[in-house]
Formats: structure tokens, sequence, C-alpha cells
């Protein structure tokens, strides 16, 4: 257990330098293009609206869990996106050792940099990096376990549900792409730790909304959002 | 919109739906029960206890509900066995020759313990720790039954019952 914290721990303060260096690049650059630009662009001008179309797809394949996901982004400045994610999701896990139910809701919070210089005027594709920081509410329903003892007999008995606040950091990667006017795919790959990994030491979810596989420490996650936007192209 | 763009988007659409229908089944290769370890030994002297290992020759130990379940030592000085997880003892029979049943030669060593659930995986459940609080035996064969350790887990480096054996 030890080993796990152990690099759970160094993932960790992999992450905070990483991002760190990060918000240093988005602000030497924002910097940057201002001076040279000398550009007036409004804080917030264009604003992204849209759905996880992966998780319908992933949630009606799978039989131990269901999400949904949505995402409003705007446009900060010229190179920056501001971008809330949010949504909710439900999960099982049913097997001869356990038997659980437990649903959660989530927010993700966190700034994009876009990588590439518009080619023209109102050019909305880009590729981007960010990060996030997430929070989640989780509802754990009674959980049955069975001990299987061909020696001395099984032992079969129940945890009582629990409620638990979690929290975790990710690093984001994807590109957005307007498909028509207004109309946007974009996708994404996401790498997740959690602040407070103790929280599922016991009894983790199939299944996070938001997070992914909550056994895990770390996690990889991707999402592919349809997006409307509307606002100043410029 | 450009080209390269579309394409590269596309591909990567096309990735993301073969990834979306990927499930990561969780498989349990872990094994829910913690076994006791025990050693036989021989005091070197009166006085203290310094042991030397006893290879036993032909014994048997007598364990599970009904003491149905045995473990035959041949040539050896440990052993190990289950500990009941639904009652808070557990009563192992030793027997110092297999092929003999006579009484005297028989002993009972009784653990007392606290069993305490804890969490594998979600794939495997739960297994039970165990606590030895308490060992009572008869002392036939046996002289003197040390706890070692009295957490019973998944550390197989550990012994937790030392069993002197009169010479």
């Amino acid at each position: 257990m030890f080993y796990v914290n152990n690099i759970s721990s160094n993932f960790l303060k992999r992450l905070i330098a990483s991002s760190i260096l990060i918000f240093y690049a988005l602000h030497t650059d924002a910097q940057t293009d201002s001076t040279k630009l000398k550009v007036k662009s409004t804080d917030f001008s264009y604003f992204r609206v849209g759905v996880d179309a992966s998780k319908f797809i992933a949630s009606n394949v799978s039989k131990n869990y269901e999400a949904v996901e949505f995402a409003i982004d705007a446009n900060y400045k010229s190179n920056l996106i501001l971008s809330t994610e949010f949504g909710f999701g439900n999960s099982i896990v049913k097997n001869e050792y356990l038997n659980y139910k437990s649903n959660n809701v989530f927010m993700r919070l966190g700034i994009d940099k876009t990588l590439f210089n518009k080619e023209f005027v109102g050019d909305m594709d880009n590729a981007f990096i960010g990060i996030r920081y997430g929070f989640g509410l989780v509802n754990r329903g009674d959980a049955e376990y069975t001990v299987y003892n061909s020696i001395y007999g099984n032992s079969i008995g129940q945890i009582k549900d629990a409620q638990f606040l979690t929290h975790w950091l990710e690093l984001t990667g994807g590109f957005k792409m307007e498909l028509k006017k207004n109309i946007f795919i974009g996708w994404n790959i996401r790498m997740k730790t959690f602040i407070n990994p103790k929280k599922f030491e016991q009894l983790p979810p199939n299944y996070l909304a938001g997070y992914g596989k909550a056994d895990k420490n770390t996690a990889f996650g991707y999402n592919f959002y349809l997006m409307y936007g509307f606002g100043n192209r410029k | 919109m450009n080209n390269y763009k579309y394409r590269f988007g596309i591909w990567v659409l096309l990735i993301l739906l073969f990834g979306a229908g990927c499930t990561n089944k969780s498989v349990c290769l872990e094994p829910q029960s913690v076994a006791l370890r025990g050693g036989f030994y021989y005091s070197n002297s009166d006085t203290s206890i310094a042991l030397k290992d006893s290879f036993l020759i032909n014994a048997n130990v007598y364990f599970g509900q009904g003491n149905l379940y045995f473990n035959n030592l041949k040539n050896t000085s440990k052993f190990s066995a289950t500990l009941s997880t639904t009652n808070d003892s557990s009563l192992f029979i030793f027997q110092s020759d297999s092929s003999d049943f006579a009484a005297e030669t028989i002993d009972t060593i009784h653990a007392y313990h606290s069993n305490e659930l804890n969490f594998i995986s979600v794939a495997c459940g739960y297994q039970f720790y165990h606590q030895i609080n308490k060992i009572n035996y008869t002392k036939h064969i046996i002289d003197t039954v040390y706890i070692n350790y009295t957490n019973v887990n998944n550390d197989v480096n550990k012994e937790h019952l030392k069993i002197v054996l009169r010479k």
C-alpha cells in the first residue's frame, strides 16, 4: 500500500510541477501575443455548449455504468479557453464477491491553451492542452459481500451505504474543429489523479462519472464532444 | 476548413469510438483467505527459549469445520492452516505420528482470535484478517506454544505460532 501511495504522491508532485509550468507558459505567451499583435480583444468572445457523445455510446455498450457529460467553454483573450464540464452517472458492481450500486454528480473547472495560430479570421479549429480541477459527490448504496471459505463456511454480510466528496486533478489535451458554422466536434484525452485517494480504499464505484475507474489512483479517460458555438468569432 | 485537420479529426473519432466499445473486465487473482503459519521446535535448554527446528517424520495437523481437513507434515517443521471466519476460535489437532491414534500422542491447540474484514479489490471483494488473542493447548507432546505474531494477514513471511515439543 505504501508503494502505491508513494507512486501516487510522486505522480501528484509531477502533475503539480507540470501545471505550474503550463500556467507559466500561458502567462508569458499571453503577454507576448498582446504586445506583438496589439489586438484589443474582449475578455469573453465566443462560447460553446456541448455534450459528450462517447459517454452515450459507452453507457449503452457497458452493462456496468451509465454516464452523461456536458461541457461549456468560453474563448478568453486570444489563446485561452475557460472550460466547465459537468455531469452525472451511476454504476454497479455485481460479481460473486460484491454487490453494490453507486451514483455521483461531478464538475470540472479548468483552462485550456490553444496551440496553433488562427489561419484566417474566425478560424476556430485548434488543438489545446489544459488542466482541470474536478470534484464529485458520490453516493454508494448498501454493499453485500461474500467471503468464500470452503474449510469453515462462507461469510455473507452487508456494509452500510456512504456518501462522500472526492477531488481530483487532470491534465488534458485534444482538438476542437468546426464541422459547419458554429457546429463543433471536439475530442480530448485526460490523465487524472485523486487528491483524496483514501476515500476509495474500500468499495470504490465501478465507474465514477467524470473520473473513470475509481479503484485506480491514476486514471486515463477521453471525451468526444458535440458542441454548438455562439458569440463574437474575432 | 483545412483538409488535414478534418482527416485528423476523423481518425481520432474512429479511434475513440473503438475505445468506447472496449470494456476492461476485472479478474480476481488474489486468494480470499489468509493462513496461520506455525513451526515446531525443540527447546535447547530448560532455562531459555532458544529453539531448534523440529523436523517431524510423519505428523498430521487437523483443522477446519469438524476437523475434516489436515496437513500431513513429512520431514518438515512448518505448517499453515486457515482460521475460522465464522467463529472467534479455531481448533487444531496435532497428531505427532500419523499412524498412532493413542491419546497421549495427540494434542489440541485452541486459538482464540478476532476476525476483521479487509478489502482486497472490486474484483476480489473482501477477505478476513485475524488477530490471535489467546492460545489454549494440551500438553501430551507439546511443551509450550508461543504466539510469535498476533496478526494473521497477507504477510507470508511471518510465523505466528512457535510450538515447542517435549524431547
